[in-house]
Formats: structure tokens, sequence, C-alpha cells
């Protein structure tokens, strides 16, 4: 089931804010990875809790320090569509 | 006739060099707060020049063992034995003045001592032996690539050693449960490339750097609380026990993270999630013996607490076993801790 950039970012949201108990106000569109200080292990971590939640596997591969959350919720929801609609994801 | 496998007594042995954080490689870069809030682990210790399993392995045994001890069959499970052949457990019965009794090796990464619990019941089930002791070791240290800061920070030796012996279903201390897994399709995140026949076969020397241990970390983060997860609630289901009547888990210490999530994934509070990460590090297949042991000698475990222990490993492997801790014949304090 394709899920929405804005859906998956709300999710990501979400489980920043419960499960690693990051301050809601941190954690913005532009926010980075390397500002909220998630390394590798809570990225893995990230990717699991979306991967169940989604039902489709989420890799943290291509995340840097220096991807937004907005990039990063982008990124998901493209691996959640089936191949023609990531390309009208892409597009917009 | 019963043939429920007992835990009669626990030890735990860590070899005297112990490296804080402090005391890592300049090189590496890392202080002592960068580690513990990435690990949770303050120090390890190291077998140091001349130190090999079956020397730690000897010491953890002689601590479990009694003088009048009767044993009928040694398993021995590490992921560094001696030789590639043969295998450490027959050395170690000699060395222990065990006699000819059967003694093998069990290999199965960081999850050896679960797999080696089960293999021991099953000896004890089969009617094959009456007193099983089970000695788990291992010496990282001898394996690591000086180099690679991710291993070196989390890997410590040490060794753990259990008796046990043929009892009843419902006495405290019998192994009631176990669940156990593999996938081999995930075999590379975990690995010594060399020394063994796969790469002999090609008749190619080895690669710089392919003797020395190898952990895709994120990656085996990813499995790992996912399969310990899986393996706990599966054993819990089969016992008909809810994460409720868990009084404590004793996970394989490879990683505070690691343990957290699995105990947020399972429901289990934090303070029944029980180990000693920050005085060992990850100590390999002995990680859960060398818990156990100190858990019990603190008091952290007590006679009657519904027990689960988990563990995950290199092949890739896992599995959990339950008992409901026994009063043990004798308290062992590790030394050096």
């Amino acid at each position: 089931m394709p899920t929405s950039p804005e859906a998956v970012y709300r999710l990501v949201h979400d489980t920043l804010t419960t499960k690693f108990e990051l301050p809601a106000a941190e954690i913005r569109p532009d926010a980075t990875i390397g500002e909220l200080e998630l390394d590798s292990l809570a990225l893995a971590e990230l990717a699991v809790v979306l991967s169940e939640e989604l039902g489709v596997e989420v890799t943290e591969e291509g995340v840097t320090r220096t991807t937004t959350l907005d990039e990063f919720a982008a990124g998901v929801a493209r691996a959640t569509a089936p191949a023609g609609d990531a390309a009208a994801l892409d597009a917009q | 006739m019963t043939r429920s496998c007992v835990v009669e007594a626990l030890a735990g042995w860590v070899p005297p060099l112990r490296v804080t954080n402090d005391q890592l490689p300049e090189s590496w870069g890392v202080t002592d707060s960068w580690v513990r809030s990435r690990t949770g682990i303050g120090s390890r210790h190291r077998a140091g020049h001349g130190v090999a399993t079956s020397d730690l392995a000897l010491a953890a045994a002689e601590s479990v063992l009694r003088g009048n001890d009767s044993v009928d069959a040694l398993l021995l499970t590490t992921s560094t034995p001696d030789h590639p052949l043969p295998a450490t457990a027959p050395s170690l019965a000699a060395r222990l003045g065990l006699g000819p009794i059967p003694a093998f090796d069990v290999s199965a990464v960081c999850s050896g001592f679960v797999y080696a619990l089960a293999t021991a019941a099953g000896w004890v089930a089969a009617g094959l032996a009456e007193r099983v002791l089970l000695v788990a070791a291992d010496v990282y240290s001898t394996m690591l690539d000086p180099t690679d800061r991710a291993a070196g920070i989390v890997f410590g030796d040490g060794a753990g050693a259990v008796l046990l012996r043929r009892g009843e279903d419902d006495e405290p201390g019998a192994l009631i449960g176990f669940d156990l897994g593999s996938d081999g399709g995930h075999a590379d995140l975990i690995m010594v490339p060399a020394g063994g026949a796969r790469h002999r076969a090609t008749g190619r020397s080895p690669a710089d750097g392919d003797h020395y241990f190898r952990m895709h970390g994120s990656e085996v983060f990813k499995h790992a609380i996912t399969r310990m997860d899986g393996s706990v609630s599966t054993l819990l289901e089969s016992l008909g026990w809810s994460v409720d009547e868990v009084d404590r888990l004793v996970g394989h210490q490879a990683n505070a993270r690691i343990l957290k999530a699995v105990c947020e994934r399972l429901g289990l509070p934090a303070d029944r999630c029980v180990g000693n990460l920050a005085e060992v590090g990850n100590t390999g297949a002995a990680s859960i013996p060398l818990a156990l042991a100190q858990a019990h000698a603190d008091g952290r475990l007590r006679p009657g607490q519904r027990v689960v222990v988990a563990a995950f490993g290199g092949g890739l492997t896992w599995g959990s076993a339950a008992l409901v801790w026994p009063d043990l014949s004798h308290t062992q304090v590790i030394p050096h801790l």
C-alpha cells in the first residue's frame, strides 16, 4: 500500500518523539539526521520500526548526517510505492 | 523416568587485565562517555599474550566443579577454539582430569550457550548423561582487527560454566523450554572470512585482514532485536507465560541498545532486564553465563524467579530458554570483577 511522504513524516515524527524520546520541538521537516544526533544504530532501529509499521522493507541506505527528515520520509514513501507510483512521487 | 536437565551450579571467570574506555587506543578517538552512550560498555577484560580459550574455560570450569563432582559429558561452546582442529573440549576434559568422557565443541557463535544448553538437555533426555559440564568461553581479542574500532570497543574475553544434572520437570533450575533458530542467508553479517575450508578451497592466500572478525553493525542490530524479540515471544507462548510473569530476562550482552530495544519490544520493564555488559562488554558465547553468575552473586537473580535467557549471534543464530531460578548449590563471585 503506497504511503504518502506526509504520512511517512508523521510516522517518523511520532516514532522519534515516543520511542526515541526526542523533544517534539526539535523534530522539524528540515531537521537533519546529524542535528538530531541519530547515529547508525538509531537509524537501524528507526528502519525496523518503519518496516513493521508500513509493511515494506525500509533501509537507511543512502541516509547521511545531512539528510533532512523531509528527504528521509520521501525516500521511505518511494519504497512503499509500486514502480510507476514511485516515479509519480519523484515527479512531485 | 523423568529426564529433565537442571542447573546445579554456575560460575564465571574473566581475565585480570581490565581495559577501561579511557585505556582504549588513542587512535580510535573515543571518550568514556561516547562509548558508554553508544554501547553501554565501561570496560572489558583481555586475556593477554599466550592465553587461549581453553585457559579461560579451565578457570571457569574449576570454579564450578567441586572436588568430588562427577561429570558424564563436557560441552564447550566457543567461536575461538584453540585450534581449527581438533575441538577444544577434549583437551579441556583432560586438563580437568575428567577421564575419557565424551567431550565436544558446540559452534553457534554468540548463541552458543543457549544452543549448548539445549544440546545438554537432549543428552540428559536421551539418557546419554546424568551430569553435564557446559563451558562457554571466547577470546575475541585473538581475532580482532586492531584498526576495527567498532569491534574493539565492544568485545571482551571471558568464560562461564554451568553444571547440569538430571532432575525433575517441576523443580527449580529445570530447563523447561527452548526456542532456537537460524538464518544462514545472512552468514556474511558476522564472519571471519579466512581460516576455514571455504577459503582454503580457493588455494589463494588470504587477503590482508581476512583472518579478522568482521561484523556489519547496523544490519546485525536489526536482526538481533527482531530475532531475540521473536524467539522470546515464541518461547513464552509455548510455556503459557505472559510477559508480566517473566521476572528476569538475561540477554546476550552485545550492546545496551540492543537489549533496551528487545525489552521495549517485548513490553518488559527495563529493571527486569539484567546483565553485566558495563563491566565486561560482549564476551561472545560466555556472555549469558557470565551475566547469570554475576546477577546471581549480587542478588539480582533470586530463587523462584522466572528467568528467560535469550541469545543472538553469527550464523545467523538465535535462541532462548526458560527456567525457574534455583537455589544454586554454591555461589560464585566472579574473580577480577
